[in-house]
């Protein structure tokens, strides 16, 4: 017996598939990996741990951190009342909800920067008040709340619709309270969800740029993200400097991949399905 | 009375409700205000600052040759990307569900990848590729091709940013489709090409439809790679979302946002069309709506 | 058109799913591949048809051998348990597939095509449905366009995964009929699987019988169900009760457990021939089985349980040594004898298969084959 019995097409779309990736993604990652490696250890060192870039790397992660945890909380809220209760014009703003993700970055840049301004709709309404935010790194956080929102919403909202009624309602006839059922039998549940859509935002987040450059100050140190700094490095023709900080990038953005694919696996293994 | 009004209440709750009926509307107002502030607001911000001198000036500026220019690039870049990532989505589809064969799960990261990878650095690897400095630079001066700094340096980096997107939505649907169909169709007699047309492109036709509506959205919105890539040439290598950037930093906020207003209507279509198809496919879009 | 297999292997993942099958199959037979779930028998079809590959063995359809044949020079027709009707078609675009795929020099124009789908519909009964789309008809219907596809490019021969399996009982029961009266009609070599038997010796003309991959079996359905080649096959075939015995010199002798079991003659004398000395394991069927009154309240076995059925009427009995047996009366016979619970009885068994060996215990769909230390009575 000898044939191959199976449908046709296997080799030409496997191949074709494989050299498609190998041109457009491993191609030009293996050029990233050269470049960094002919910095050295010593070069490289020298690029990715110089003052400037370890505060970008801190203002980047720092604040996309803290926004993806800002996301927890909003994204909660607001899966919570979209699948729970019932309102006017409930499809629509669920509908909604994907605005940040389907929003070119750079609209939404120059909107949130406009936005906060302080002669901005918002921005005025602060100013008086000595809130700044466009131009300070409030406004990188608020550029990367913006941007992470949707992730949160849409892992969280599939998991409240799985919670089944009769537990919550088994919980109240065993005499918790509404707060307790919250607390012990709803959070819970919802907590592989919720972290794996933060994770989600948290990466989404690290890596931004257009939402971020018009509404940050970009001022080294402060309120400078590493993208931004890739670039500047790049319009300087420091190649291998902005290599050395992408492969730094490249590997948190792997290490969080790692995390976000097993807290998928723990909800998927709840969920019950896959 | 009070029982009816009671009734009509639980009746508004899909569940027990753990706020109670007045913490109930205080969650929903609070929602509200944060859906307002966040997602309507900004969207009724870009349209208000590009009417801001009246609707003449908003229709002129739209016609500046740089502008005119930026749009016809990003529709050509679009053109160009999303077909090709589509007929990839589909190759990589058939090739993943429909057989069995070890690194499956690789492949499937692989695709993967550029979801994960910062926009900026999708645009700069190429540079290092095909830069002047890049490895094939000096090759590519000799030549006199431009691929940095030109159009195709722009759909390079528009491909790698928008390669998983048709791929994603097919994957799942293929693999729940099974291969029973097409294995029906072989034995009939049909070739593969013909099994491909005639039996599974109808299969997947409105995830493929969806898919090439978010490839097609990120495509002509995307901003950082190209950024990397473009050397911002007016009226030659700038797309819509660089114009922006550089009409907002010219200090001519209506414009920038009227060439703004033009992308988030693309975007409110792209959602509208989004939802009508979630909406009316469910069940022909796969297993789950998954974000990307 | 005659299929030939001989020393099929395959393994996957590890396992033996096909274990040196060896079968012929004749031209214009009806033939079931019979077997519990995951018995290698869905595989070889699969084999036969091509859509999947053995390791090892040849494999000849008419002769010539098929092996680098892809399936669509087999010219088979292949039947998915599911049936895997393309969804976005309609019925006659289904049925019309196989015609309107073949290559320009060989399509057969519009109207042939036309004509040939209508008689297909005829021929499976679903005249007039040709607009309709597969999720808007029944299982039964959907079944038979799945069937008028596979025939419509003219194969010859037939291959049949579980035709039946996800149908209602009653839909199967008339379906299984009628597929039989189709094949009786065209005379296409017909191989079909299922994990029914009573389905497979209602209707084949031979039935192979799987077990762990390998084939137990070939025969036709009453020389199966009389003369099972082993007890595996004989429990698998239905519902059998068990008897612990020892042969001495060619004779049957019954322990005390057993006291009050008799043989008949006729019985006796078909299976008793050839046995060896030593332990064996006497399997009769239940309703083979005579349950008689004896009076003055002398009989060994005491009756427990009358269930009735219906027309038949179970009847459940200890004896002397605790097991029970299951018998299987018409119900005037039962009402007859006015059996009671309570009542003192001898059994006569008027079908018997002997086996030797005294640890063989009937192996059920789900299990290996384990060694029990003393005997149980078993009712499939």
């Amino acid at each position: 017996m000898v044939a191959r019995a199976t449908l046709p097409g296997f080799g030409l779309t496997l191949g074709l598939t494989l050299a498609y990736l190998g041109v457009i993604v491993w191609l030009p990652l293996l050029a990233l990996a050269a470049k960094t490696a002919g910095l050295g250890a010593d070069g490289f060192l020298a690029a990715v741990a110089s003052p400037r870039t370890v505060a970008a790397f801190r203002v980047s992660f720092g604040i996309a951190l803290i926004a993806a945890a800002f996301d927890a909380a909003l994204g909660l809220l607001v899966a919570w009342v979209l699948v729970r209760y019932r309102f006017p014009g409930r499809r629509f703003l669920d509908a909604l909800i994907d605005l940040p993700f389907a929003l070119p970055t750079a609209v939404a840049g120059i909107t949130l920067a406009s936005l906060y301004a302080d002669t901005g709709w918002i921005g005025g309404l602060l100013e008086p008040l000595g809130l700044q935010v466009a131009f300070t790194p409030y406004g990188i956080f608020v550029a990367l709340v913006f941007v992470g929102f949707p992730f949160v919403v849409r892992t969280v909202q599939p998991m409240l619709l799985d919670l089944e009624a009769d537990v919550e309602e088994v919980a109240l006839t065993l005499g918790a309270s509404r707060f307790q059922i919250y607390r012990r039998v709803i959070l819970p549940a919802l907590l592989p969800g919720l972290l794996a859509g933060t994770a989600l935002a948290f990466a989404r987040a690290v890596g931004e740029y257009g939402s971020v450059i018009f509404i940050a100050g970009n001022m080294p140190g402060v309120s400078e993200i590493v993208p931004l700094l890739i670039v500047i490095k790049l319009e300087g023709f420091d190649y291998a400097g902005a290599a050395a900080i992408a492969v730094v990038m490249l590997a948190a953005s792997l290490a969080i991949l790692l995390v976000i694919n097993a807290l998928q696996a723990w909800v998927r293994h709840i969920h019950g399905d896959g | 009375m009070a029982t009816a009004e009671q009734q009509r209440q639980q009746q508004g709750t899909t569940r027990t409700s753990i706020a109670g009926t007045a913490g109930r509307w205080l969650l929903i107002g609070a929602m509200l205000a944060v859906l307002g502030v966040f997602l309507l607001l900004p969207l009724v911000f870009v349209f208000a600052q590009a009417l801001d001198r009246g609707i003449i000036d908003y229709v002129a500026a739209l016609g500046t040759p740089d502008t005119i220019a930026a749009i016809r690039l990003t529709l050509l870049i679009a053109a160009i990307a999303v077909p090709l990532n589509a007929a990839f989505g589909l190759c990589a589809a058939w090739c993943i569900t429909k057989f069995e064969f070890r690194g499956k799960s690789i492949l499937l990261s692989l695709i993967d990848l550029p979801f994960s990878v910062s926009p900026v650095i999708s645009g700069m690897i190429y540079v290092l590729l095909f830069g002047l400095q890049g490895w094939f630079g000096p090759f590519l001066a000799a030549h006199g091709i431009k691929i940095i700094f030109a159009v195709p340096g722009l759909v390079l980096a528009t491909v790698f940013v928008t390669l998983p997107f048709v791929a994603r939505q097919l994957i799942p649907l293929m693999q729940q489709q099974g291969r029973t169909e097409e294995e029906s169709a072989l034995i009939l007699g049909a070739t593969g090409w013909q099994i491909f047309r005639r039996v599974t492109l109808p299969n997947v036709k409105w995830a493929l439809l969806y898919g090439v509506l978010l490839c097609n959205a990120r495509a002509m919105g995307e901003f950082g790679a190209v950024s990397v890539v473009s050397g911002h040439i007016r009226g030659l290598t700038n797309t819509m979302p660089l114009q922006i950037e550089i009409l907002y930093n010219e200090y001519n906020a209506p414009a920038a946002f009227g060439v703004a207003s033009l992308l988030a209507m693309l975007a409110v279509l792209t959602l509208a069309a989004k939802t009508l198809l979630e909406w009316r496919f469910a069940g022909e879009l796969g297993a789950q709506k998954r974000l990307h | 058109m005659t299929i030939e297999i001989i020393g099929l292997h395959k393994h996957y993942n590890g396992a033996l799913v096909l274990d040196d099958v060896t079968l012929t199959i004749g031209a214009g037979e009806f033939f079931a591949l019979l077997g519990p779930s995951g018995s290698g028998k869905t595989t070889l079809l699969r084999v036969i048809a091509g859509l999947e590959a053995a390791a090892s063995g040849t494999l000849r359809i008419d002769g010539q051998d098929a092996g680098s044949l892809t399936p669509r020079d087999r010219h088979i027709g292949y039947v998915f348990q599911h049936y895997a009707l393309f969804r976005h078609m309609t019925v006659f675009e289904n049925v019309a597939f196989g015609l309107r795929v073949r290559p320009r020099g060989e399509r057969p124009s519009r109207a042939e095509i036309a004509a040939r789908v209508e008689e297909l519909l005829g021929l499976v009964r679903l005249e007039g449905l040709g607009r309709r789309f597969p999720s808007q008809l029944s299982g039964g219907q959907r079944q038979r366009v799945a069937l008028a596809r596979a025939l419509a490019v003219d194969p010859k021969v037939l291959l049949l995964d579980e035709p039946f399996g996800a149908l209602d009982a009653q839909v199967r029961t008339e379906l299984r009929g009628w597929l039989r009266e189709l094949h009786d009609r065209i005379g296409l070599t017909t191989v079909f699987v299922t994990h029914d038997q009573e389905e497979a010796l209602e209707i084949a003309d031979r039935v192979a019988v799987f077990q762990q991959g390998r084939v137990a079996q070939v025969a036709p359905p009453v020389e199966l169900y009389d003369s099972p080649v082993s007890p595996d096959v004989m429990t698998f075939l239905g519902a059998a009760n068990r008897f612990a015995c020892t042969a001495s010199g060619g004779r049957l002798i019954w322990p005390a457990a057993f006291d009050g079991v008799t043989i008949s003659p006729e019985a006796a004398a078909r299976t008793t021939c050839a046995l060896p000395d030593g332990p064996v394991v006497v399997y009769a069927r239940p309703h083979d089985i005579t349950v008689a009154r004896i009076e003055g309240g002398r009989g060994t076995a005491t009756v427990r349980w009358l269930g009735i059925r219906g027309a038949r009427c179970r009847v459940t009995v200890e004896m002397p040594g605790g097991a029970t047996v299951e018998a299987d009366l018409p119900r005037d016979a039962a009402e007859y004898t006015e059996l009671r619970p309570g009542d003192r009885v001898a059994l006569l068994l008027r079908h018997v298969n002997i086996f030797p060996g005294s640890a063989a215990v009937p192996v059920t769909e789900a299990g290996p084959v384990q060694a029990v230390p003393q005997a149980r009575r078993v009712v499939a």
